[in-house]
């Protein structure tokens, strides 16, 4: 089904590893850990100022191959989303018997934590 | 007690032992202790051994050798080992590679298993004749690198063969009991061992931990695809070179030249073994091509030389696995045929820094240490035990083709660990646990082993539910998978797909087909042999009842005549030590008649009945 | 959850390990949640001397392993494989100091709830950093500077090490202070940071 080939292509090329500007006010950057296995991720997020919407997203994260792809979704999912969509992540395309292999417990909180942390920051740096 | 006796099934050649009263030895003597791994396809049967041998030349496409390198593989992974052998491979269902027989339809195809169970059955039985009892169960043995596809096809083997396997023990190990129980070997007795075990298609090398009583593999390496057959290979492709200086339009792509190629690279090999130069003549009478050289040894060496130093980097990465430095290494063990190889043993030594054993026959040890095995299983003896550890790596994909571990490389088995993971996506009901073996982060990199679905979980946001998946290796280094999610309690399918062996199914089929076609029950065989010889008995004593006549009494003629009828009565039944008594009784009746032609006849008969039971 | 000194259940002599009776070499029926501890038959603490361990694991290695229940009825024979399995976990996890300060603190934090993912402050910041100077130490392949990583790291890990005994011990001399096992779980959660990094390092040639 397309939804499953969708997601499976993309993690085995993982899209959006960098960095932004960590000093510009439209961007906010979060860096979380799951120390249950000494993963750590940093994720930016670039907002446009007018429309408060995330027109972009980096990560980085140093841990094992399946942080990695989490991540790499998250940072997909987000990009397009207004501020608020992103803060309740949901996979809102409900696929009726979806058969996908299963994520470690660590990585599927990874990348939540880590757009939550991002646009935290983001939040307290504009708070003016 | 009973007895189960060790087999060794490797590339090139295998053998069998079982300890007897005076120690652990192989069984039979000398040429008949040795059963070369190749079968020739005849009529509706196989000759299997040295037979089979001879007809590598004349009959390259039924002629199968070096099968091992084909257990529990795809075709993907032989690569170029495809184009090189000349019988052919096909793919089958489910990626299974077979081996076809046959000019033209139909064909005739035979997976590895069923090929390898035809050279244990040849074992078996030669076994059972020399031991003169049924033989039911075997220690076998497979490399230390062999991973769980190839693990499962060398025991199904087993069992299509009609063994029971007792154990699956890993060669160098059972090479490291060999040594390390023979007093007269004089092996550190609490040090470490390193087993370097390189043999016609795998190499393998083991540090073990030796501590009083226990066998304790610390770590292991290896290439189960790289040995002797490939030093072949290399000596191969310079003799082809050579050939074409000279003769511009040689072609060697028919089954006939490459077979002629292997045979004599082989020979070459074995020759420098023994002297600093090897002349060889190459004919291709198809072609009208004679060619004569000569090989130097040292040449040999430096051909070889990239593929011996694959092995010591297996070497240095083995050591730092067991986190061990070169001098913390108290013994080397040097096992399998291809360590006589010219140059190699001189780089083992360099490497370690010290002289290795070799004083138990590379080609024997590891038979003996399976016999020692074997014997202690059934209850021999009690006092060392072998730990040893699964090769590699186990684990499952997780979502983005990662490959996550459950079980980490070396470690002890019999082992079982459970993980727990979840759902990426909501309302995920089903979720596919494919099993991998290796030590790479990505699946593609891995080795794929099987799959199942864990279905009916009900629908939850992602990453609330619970799946417990539970590894547990036994003894043997084999998998089983279970699967279930904690939440609703809803466990897996059991039937785990494999992906490069036989189903239970499939081998219980191979086995019925082939248990009617074949005589492989000992009792039978032995009710066959000792029918006929009664038959030539009958015969033999018709033929000659005019001499009788003359030198035997009345009475002794009747007595003869009367245990002839015995014996007919006895053939009729199904007790085959019933038939040989009563034969034997036969002969005592004849045994005046030991000056005449006729008696000599019939107790030549009986004689040579005797040796061969 | 301590180890109640049961007994044999077949000879009814007191065990050593729960898995095993000495006395009349029986295979005991054991349930499947069972500490490490009782499965070796060592009181539960830090302070386990190696040779001692690694004497019982042979000990009981050699009684319970399948091998030597070729001939035992099946039942016997799945028991042993599973009790060998238990044994060989408990004894990789006992033998390991990091490992057996995760275990141990496992076990006694059930009292008190841990904040699991503590970590000291600025140590992840710091952990990000050294990854990434680590990727640039990799690209260039400055052997010097690699060396000098490597053992920076482990000696941070080796301080860490040397952290775990006096804490248990200080655990149990004060069980009411909660600031104790909280400490233990940012020294492993740090350790675990360490060990990640030092991974990544090629090891010396």
């Amino acid at each position: 089904m397309a939804y499953s080939e969708k997601v499976i292509d993309h993690y085995s090329e993982p899209r959006n590893v960098g960095s932004l500007d960590k000093s510009d006010l439209n961007v906010g950057t979060g860096l979380v850990g799951a120390p249950e296995c000494g993963d750590v991720m940093k994720l930016q997020i670039q907002v446009d100022p007018e429309t408060k919407e995330i027109v972009d997203a980096k990560f980085k994260t140093f841990g094992c191959g399946s942080a990695i792809a989490s991540s790499s979704l998250a940072t997909e999912w987000v990009k397009g989303k207004s501020i608020d969509e992103a803060m309740s992540i949901q996979n809102t395309e409900i696929v009726e018997e979806l058969s996908l292999p299963p994520v470690k417990i660590h990585c599927s909180v990874l990348a939540e934590d880590a757009i939550k942390a991002a646009i935290s920051d983001y939040k307290s740096r504009n708070e003016n | 007690m009973e007895r189960i006796i060790g087999i060794d099934l490797g590339t090139t050649n295998s053998l069998c032992a079982t300890v007897f009263d005076e120690g652990p030895e192989v069984i039979g003597e000398g040429d008949n202790s040795v059963t070369p791994s190749v079968l020739s396809r005849i009529d509706s049967g196989w000759l299997v051994g040295q037979e089979a041998q001879q007809r590598r030349i004349s009959n390259p496409e039924n002629t199968v050798f070096s099968i091992k390198r084909l257990m529990g593989r795809d075709l993907e992974e032989l690569g170029e080992l495809v184009n090189e052998l000349p019988y052919q491979i096909v793919e089958a269902e489910r990626k299974l590679l077979k081996v076809r027989i046959g000019e033209s339809e139909p064909y005739l195809d035979f997976t590895p298993q069923e090929l390898s169970a035809e050279i244990l059955k040849k074992v078996k039985q030669r076994a059972e004749a020399a031991l003169g009892e049924a033989v039911e169960k075997a220690v076998i043995t497979v490399p230390a690198y062999f991973d769980d596809s190839q693990r499962q096809a060398t025991r199904a083997a087993a069992t299509i063969a009609g063994l029971e396997v007792a154990r699956i023990i890993n060669e160098p190990t059972a090479a490291a009991i060999a040594y390390g129980l023979d007093e007269k070997q004089d092996l550190q007795k609490d040090g470490h061992v390193a087993v370097y075990d390189l043999g016609g298609g795998t190499f393998d090398i083991s540090i073990l931990k030796l501590s009083g009583k226990i066998f304790k593999v610390v770590a292991t390496h290896g290439n189960t695809q790289l040995g002797g057959d490939d030093f072949d290979q290399s000596l191969v492709e310079i003799l082809k070179k050579r050939i074409l200086q000279e003769y511009t339009q040689a072609q060697f792509d028919d089954p006939e030249s490459k077979q002629i190629l292997r045979k004599t690279a082989e020979s070459i090999k074995i020759g420098l073994s023994l002297s600093p130069e090897n002349e060889y003549t190459l004919d291709f009478p198809k072609q009208d091509i004679s060619f004569t050289d000569n090989f130097k040894v040292e040449d040999f060496e430096s051909l070889i030389f990239p593929l011996v130093e694959q092995t010591l980097e297996s070497c240095k990465h083995v050591l730092q696995q067991a986190k061990l430095s070169l001098d913390q290494i108290d013994e080397v063990v040097l096992v399998g045929g291809s360590t006589v190889v010219p140059g190699v043993r001189r780089e083992i030594e360099t490497f370690f820094g010290r002289s290795p054993h070799v004083a138990i026959d590379p080609y024997k040890v590891v038979a003996i240490g399976a016999g020692i095995q074997g014997h202690l299983l059934a209850g021999g003896r009690r006092d060392f035990l072998l730990l040893d550890v699964i090769p590699l790596a186990l684990g499952i994909e997780t979502l983005g083709g990662t490959f996550s571990k459950i079980i980490t490389g070396n470690t002890t088995v019999p082992v079982e660990e459970s993980e727990t993971f979840t759902t990426n996506v909501d309302d995920q009901t089903s979720i596919d646990v494919n099993i991998y073996q290796g030590e790479r982060e990505l699946i593609k990199d891995c080795r794929a082993l099987g799959k199942f679905k864990l279905h009916g979980i009900p629908p939850m946001k992602g990453g609330f539910p619970l799946v417990e998946v539970m590894f547990r290796v036994d003894a043997n280094g084999i998998l089983t998978v279970s699967a279930s999610e904690k939440r609703s309690g809803k466990k897996a399918e059991i039937e785990v797909i494999p992906f490069h062996g036989l189903t239970q199914f499939e081998i219980e089929r191979i086995m019925e087909d082939s248990f009617e076609h074949a005589i492989d029950d000992f009792n039978e065989r032995q009710l066959i042999e000792f029918r006929l010889t009664a038959e030539r008995v009958f015969q033999g004593i018709e033929q000659n009842w005019n001499v009788a006549e003359s030198a035997l009494s009345g009475t002794e003629r009747d007595e003869i005549r009367r245990q002839m009828e015995v014996v007919r009565e006895s053939m009729k039944k199904q007790d085959s030590q019933a038939l040989k008594a009563q034969l034997d009784v036969l002969g005592e009746l004849t045994r005046p008649l030991a000056d005449t032609a006729m008696g000599r006849s019939i107790l030549t008969e009986l004689q040579a009945d005797g040796e061969t039971s | 959850m301590a180890f109640d000194q049961p007994a044999c259940h077949t000879c009814e002599s007191t065990l050593v390990s729960r898995l095993f009776c000495f006395s009349c070499n029986a295979l005991q029926p054991f349930p499947r949640e069972m500490d490490f501890f009782e499965v070796l038959g060592f009181p539960v603490s830090f302070e386990i001397k190696s040779s001692e361990l690694e004497e019982r694991y042979q000990e009981l290695s050699l009684e319970l392993h399948p091998d030597f229940y070729g001939l035992a009825p099946e039942a016997e024979k799945l028991l042993s494989e599973t009790a060998s399995a238990i044994l060989n976990t408990a004894y990789k996890t006992l033998r390991e100091p990091t490992l057996r300060a995760s275990y141990l603190l496992h076990l006694q934090a059930t009292k008190q709830k841990l904040d699991e993912r503590s970590l000291p402050e600025g140590f992840l910041a710091e952990m990000f950093f050294l990854q990434e100077e680590l990727d640039e130490l990799l690209g260039s392949g400055n052997a010097v500077d690699l060396s000098a990583m490597r053992e920076d790291m482990q000696n941070r890990k080796k301080d860490i090490e040397a952290d775990y005994a006096p804490l248990f011990k200080k655990h149990e001399e004060q069980p009411e202070d909660s600031g104790i096992l909280q400490q233990l779980q940012t020294h492993l959660n740090a350790e675990r940071y360490l060990r990640r990094l030092l991974e990544r390092i090629p090891a010396a040639d």
